[in-house]
């Protein structure tokens, strides 16, 4: 075990640099001339003269017009004294803007995780435990819905309805306007309130973070329970589950010791993989509520060809990924002992 | 009842539950809020409650030949007496994302504008009226008055001596000097507005002399642009800023101005998280006049426009910074909706270049397609908000010409016949190139860039032309706009400050927009040249205007170059973009300034 945590820990760079290369090769084959994308939109410049010079002036600060390799390789030997680079879109170095996106975004995903095992899970054995029923029914079309409708779509609706017309959910934003910010300690905005004891904080940016979380936890929750129902039918058939029933447990003790527990295995698997969606869909729903996260960083870079940006965001995603799924590969050994002795012999 | 069902009862119960949490926090945000209560019953948007008082101007000869203009001093008033907590809290949700500096040499985006217009003070201002500004009329700021030679190269300002920074210290002319040097050294994206700069001089700390390359009667005009902000500039000199040569190597005050304030406004930033918030506060000693009626301004960043509405609508801000007009159709009688004319404007380039397409490089074939366009159409594109009407190559607010093409469908037909296509243009026809019309993706206007161009090609199929409508990435768009690789395209323009002949200049030959038609010899990605009917004229004729110095005679010369331009440009405007802006009834002195967005000096609160 130690050794496969870090042969994976070492691999992790060598994932790292092949990501940002295939980031600049790619931002290669884009045909735009990132300065005069730069420019373009953004000013009335009278003359070719005078934008030729600005353009000189944006390629000698970034870069721009060096070759791909020379570029890279520069990028490179930054990166090793930890420089990600400046912003094209923000003007400062990329890595206080991650340094300042990426906890907000940790924070939202993290508790849309929870949410969507919270109401995954328990609905995946519910519509299991009601095999053919109507709410078993009335599951498969609810789960169809939320996984279907386009995560934009709802993120607009439901804030118009829960914020705009109902008054349930917090605006936009971490905290409301006149709610001032704990001390940064760990740039969680939810622990620094505690560790600053500012509850009022600490409420309202749960409130805040209500919204999204729940919204995102909902999709991939739904996402889950098909996993977790069709994983405990399977379950429920099995010899071991009839010799239970056959010994006269508790029906409960039936479907949570021994169905779920073995139907849960793949969902340790599915929340690696929902990492992905998850991150997918905090885009979204960063741009509708505001959340200074890492989605609508992600979000301007691409659209403003920010290459500095866009490798650095690069970088967060794929250490994530990576880390996620060892964390899962992990959870699995656990999890199942099957795996655990099989890695063990 | 199983166990089971319990159970998943139980769940269901923590689900509502949480749901519960969630209502109970979230249900008393709007209602804590009594100043934002859009019960609140306003005077109507068109009577302010109080009106700033402005200077008066007055234009003579100078003895030289030039022009002098002498100015009462502003007197410019705050709305009421200074109010103080949410009353006196104007809050702003706006998309944020590109406001990330506020460094006056860098930045380009809509919030830095209006920093540097609250912030910093300018050497002159556009008048203020009762129901906005009057961009004829240029008053005092920190000069007192400003003349020309004769031939427009050199402008002296004076200095108003009650000037005074935040910190207290007089503002100089050394401060200006520097100020501007640095924006023209820095060589950041606005630093073509000091092109035509050559040096400036400070005779005393009261004078400064701007020296020009070439003349330029609009450069009082100019020094309103938000990038022209007078700084402090020992203070940001203290902070890593510089105004040498090489500044564009060395300063590193942009940080620095992003986070902090060193003007001499009526407000100055107090809290600047870049991206995401901004608050400025009032500068109860300012010296321009009597401190502002809002004691502060809060930006908080709401990229998604119908969530600005749902945060208007909650209370949440007063203001919400432009929006699709429909989405905000909803608000009620308790908000309104500013429709500013903005000076920003759609325009269409057809190519001179047989090279790109041979068909689009016929001035016959553009004249024909320039009959074809219903105009009037295209300004009710965003049904219920129309758009004003362009003419020539500005807005006729600004004095641009006030009449021009109109739909004639016979006439275009006959012209394209004339020109060999009788039956129209299809890209089908064996050795017909496809006519590429390109636009780009970019919302947050209506009508949008998408919906301009499939309108031209629905009209111009009426006379059997029929393009290849292409919506393009913004990034890949201008890099074909720039090499000039366009067939015809559509783009907008929005100058730095409110000019005719400064914006209709672009579209002279030679200009910036013309050379993205090819329309001229060296224009880029030219390889040849054929000559173009009208093109010596029309050259001459902008040349013309350009150059002379007299205000009536420059307006004169410009409704002349237009007028040759309809018959020879392949540049034309097609319609100005209006932007909305919902407010509630409770804010009042919300008027839209065509360079700095808004003045938050001139808003108060009804009643108040």
């Amino acid at each position: 075990m130690r050794w496969f945590i870090l042969r994976r820990l070492a691999l992790t760079p060598f994932v790292l640099l092949g990501m940002t290369f295939l980031t600049f090769v790619i931002s290669q084959l884009i045909p735009i001339d990132p300065a005069a994308a730069y420019l373009g939109g953004r000013g009335a410049i009278h003359t070719d003269e005078a934008e030729q010079k600005i353009i000189d002036a944006l390629n000698a600060r970034w870069g721009w017009d060096r070759p791909i390799l020379e570029r890279y390789w520069i990028y490179l030997t930054n990166l090793l004294k930890g420089d990600l680079g400046e912003a094209s879109n923000t003007l400062r170095p990329v890595g206080d803007d991650l340094v300042r996106v990426v906890p907000p975004t940790i924070e939202l995903v993290l508790a849309a995780l929870f949410a969507a095992l919270v109401i995954g899970v328990p609905v995946g054995v519910f519509a299991a435990s009601r095999r053919g029923g109507l709410w078993d029914e009335a599951f498969k079309v609810v789960s169809t819905l939320a996984i279907s409708v386009p995560v934009f779509w709802l993120a607009i609706v439901g804030f118009n309805i829960f914020y705009g017309r109902l008054g349930w959910a917090a605006g936009a934003g971490q905290l409301d306007i006149f709610t001032r910010p704990p001390p940064e300690v760990t740039r969680f905005i939810v622990v620094d309130s505690i560790i600053a004891r500012r509850w009022d904080a600490f409420w309202d940016a749960l409130h805040h973070l209500a919204f999204p979380a729940l919204l995102l936890g909902v999709v991939i929750g739904f996402y889950f329970a098909r996993v977790v129902r069709s994983e405990m039918i399977e379950a429920l058939e099995s010899d071991y589950v009839r010799t239970a029933r056959g010994k006269g447990l508790r029906k409960p003790l039936v479907l949570y010791r021994h169905g779920l527990r073995n139907a849960i295995i793949p969902v340790i698997t599915l929340s690696g993989l929902a990492f992905g969606s998850l991150l997918t869909g905090v885009i979204v729903i960063e741009h509708v509520v505001g959340w200074p996260g890492l989605g609508e960083y992600a979000f301007r870079a691409a659209t403003r060809l920010d290459l500095n940006g866009i490798a650095g965001v690069v970088i967060v995603i794929s250490f994530t990924y990576v880390m996620v799924n060892l964390l899962v590969d992990l959870l699995y050994t656990v999890a199942d002992p099957r795996v655990r002795e099989g890695r063990s012999t | 009842m199983s166990i089971l069902r319990i159970r998943a009862g139980r769940w269901m119960a923590v689900m509502l539950a949480l749901a519960m949490f969630a209502a109970a926090c979230g249900s008393d945000d709007a209602d804590d809020e009594p100043a934002a209560d859009p019960t609140t019953t306003a005077a109507p948007q068109t009577t302010p409650s109080t009106v700033a008082e402005v200077g008066t101007t007055t234009s003579t000869a100078a003895p030289e030949g030039g022009t002098t203009t002498t100015a009462a001093p502003t007197t410019t008033a705050a709305p009421a007496g200074p109010l103080t907590g949410r009353e006196g809290t104007v809050i702003v949700g706006k998309q944020m994302s590109a406001d990330t500096s506020f460094d006056p040499a860098v930045a380009f985006a809509e919030l830095y504008v209006m920093v540097l217009g609250s912030v910093y003070n300018h050497l002159v201002q556009w008048v203020e009226t009762p129901s906005g500004y009057d961009y004829q009329t240029l008053a005092p700021e920190l000069a007192t008055e400003w003349s020309s030679n004769g031939d427009a190269t050199q402008w002296t300002f004076v200095l108003d001596p009650d000037a005074r920074f935040h910190d207290g210290s007089p503002v100089t002319s050394e401060d200006v000097r520097w100020s501007f040097m640095r924006f023209k050294n820095k060589q950041g994206p606005p630093s073509y507005q000091t092109a035509k700069i050559e040096s400036i001089d400070t005779p005393d700390s009261g004078t400064v002399v701007i020296n020009l390359n070439e003349p330029d009667a609009e450069l009082p005009g100019l020094m309103t642009a938000a990038a022209f902000a007078v700084l402090n500039s020992d203070m940001v000199a203290a902070n890593g800023g510089t105004a040498d040569e090489d500044a564009a190597e060395t300063d590193t005050a942009g940080q620095w101005l992003t986070l902090n304030s060193a003007g001499s406004g009526p407000f100055r930033i107090n809290d600047s998280d870049p991206g995401v918030r901004l608050e400025l506060t009032r500068v109860d000693d300012y010296w321009g006049g009597p401190p502002a009626a809002m004691e502060r301004i809060i930006f908080t960043n709401i990229p998604e426009a119908q969530s600005r509405i749902d945060a208007l609508s909650r209370g949440d801000i007063d203001l919400a910074w432009t929006v699709i007009p429909h989405q905000a159709a909803s608000l009620g009688e308790n908000y309104t909706i500013l429709q500013a004319n903005t000076n920003h404007w759609y325009y269409i380039a057809f190519t001179t270049d047989p090279a790109n397409n041979e068909f689009v490089a016929d001035p016959a074939v553009q004249k024909a397609l320039k009959l074809a366009i219903d105009y009037e159409g295209l300004t009710q594109l965003c049904p219920g908000f129309p758009a004003l009407r362009t003419y020539g190559l500005a807005p006729v607010r600004l004095g641009g010409i006030s009449s021009g093409y109109e739909r004639d469908l016979d006439a275009a037909k006959a012209l394209l016949a004339e020109a060999g296509y009788p039956d129209g243009y299809n890209a089908d026809t064996p050795g017909y190139k496809p006519i590429r019309l390109q636009t780009f993706q970019w919302t947050g206007f209506c009508p949008i860039f998408g919906d301009v161009v499939q309108k031209l090609a629905q009209d111009w199929k009426d006379i059997g032309v029929v393009t290849d409508v292409q919506i393009r990435d913004a990034g890949v768009f201008f890099t074909d706009f720039r090499n000039g690789d366009l067939d015809i395209n559509v783009s907008d323009w929005f100058p730095e400050f409110p000019s005719a002949i400064s914006s209709a200049s672009v579209s002279f030959p030679g200009g910036v927009v013309a050379n993205r038609a090819r329309w001229a010899p060296d224009a880029p990605g030219r390889e040849s040249w054929q000559g173009w009917p009208g093109y010596d004229e029309t050259k001459a004729a902008g040349e013309a205007t350009l150059a002379a110095v007299d205000p009536d005679e420059r307006i004169r010369l410009l409704n002349q170059t237009e007028q040759l331009s309809l018959e020879n440009s392949p540049i034309h405007l097609l319609t100005e973009i209006p932007e909305w802006y919902p407010h509630t009834n409770s804010l009042t002195g919300v008027y839209y300034h065509a360079v700095y967005r808004f003045e938050p000096y001139r808003m108060g609160r009804a009643g108040s």
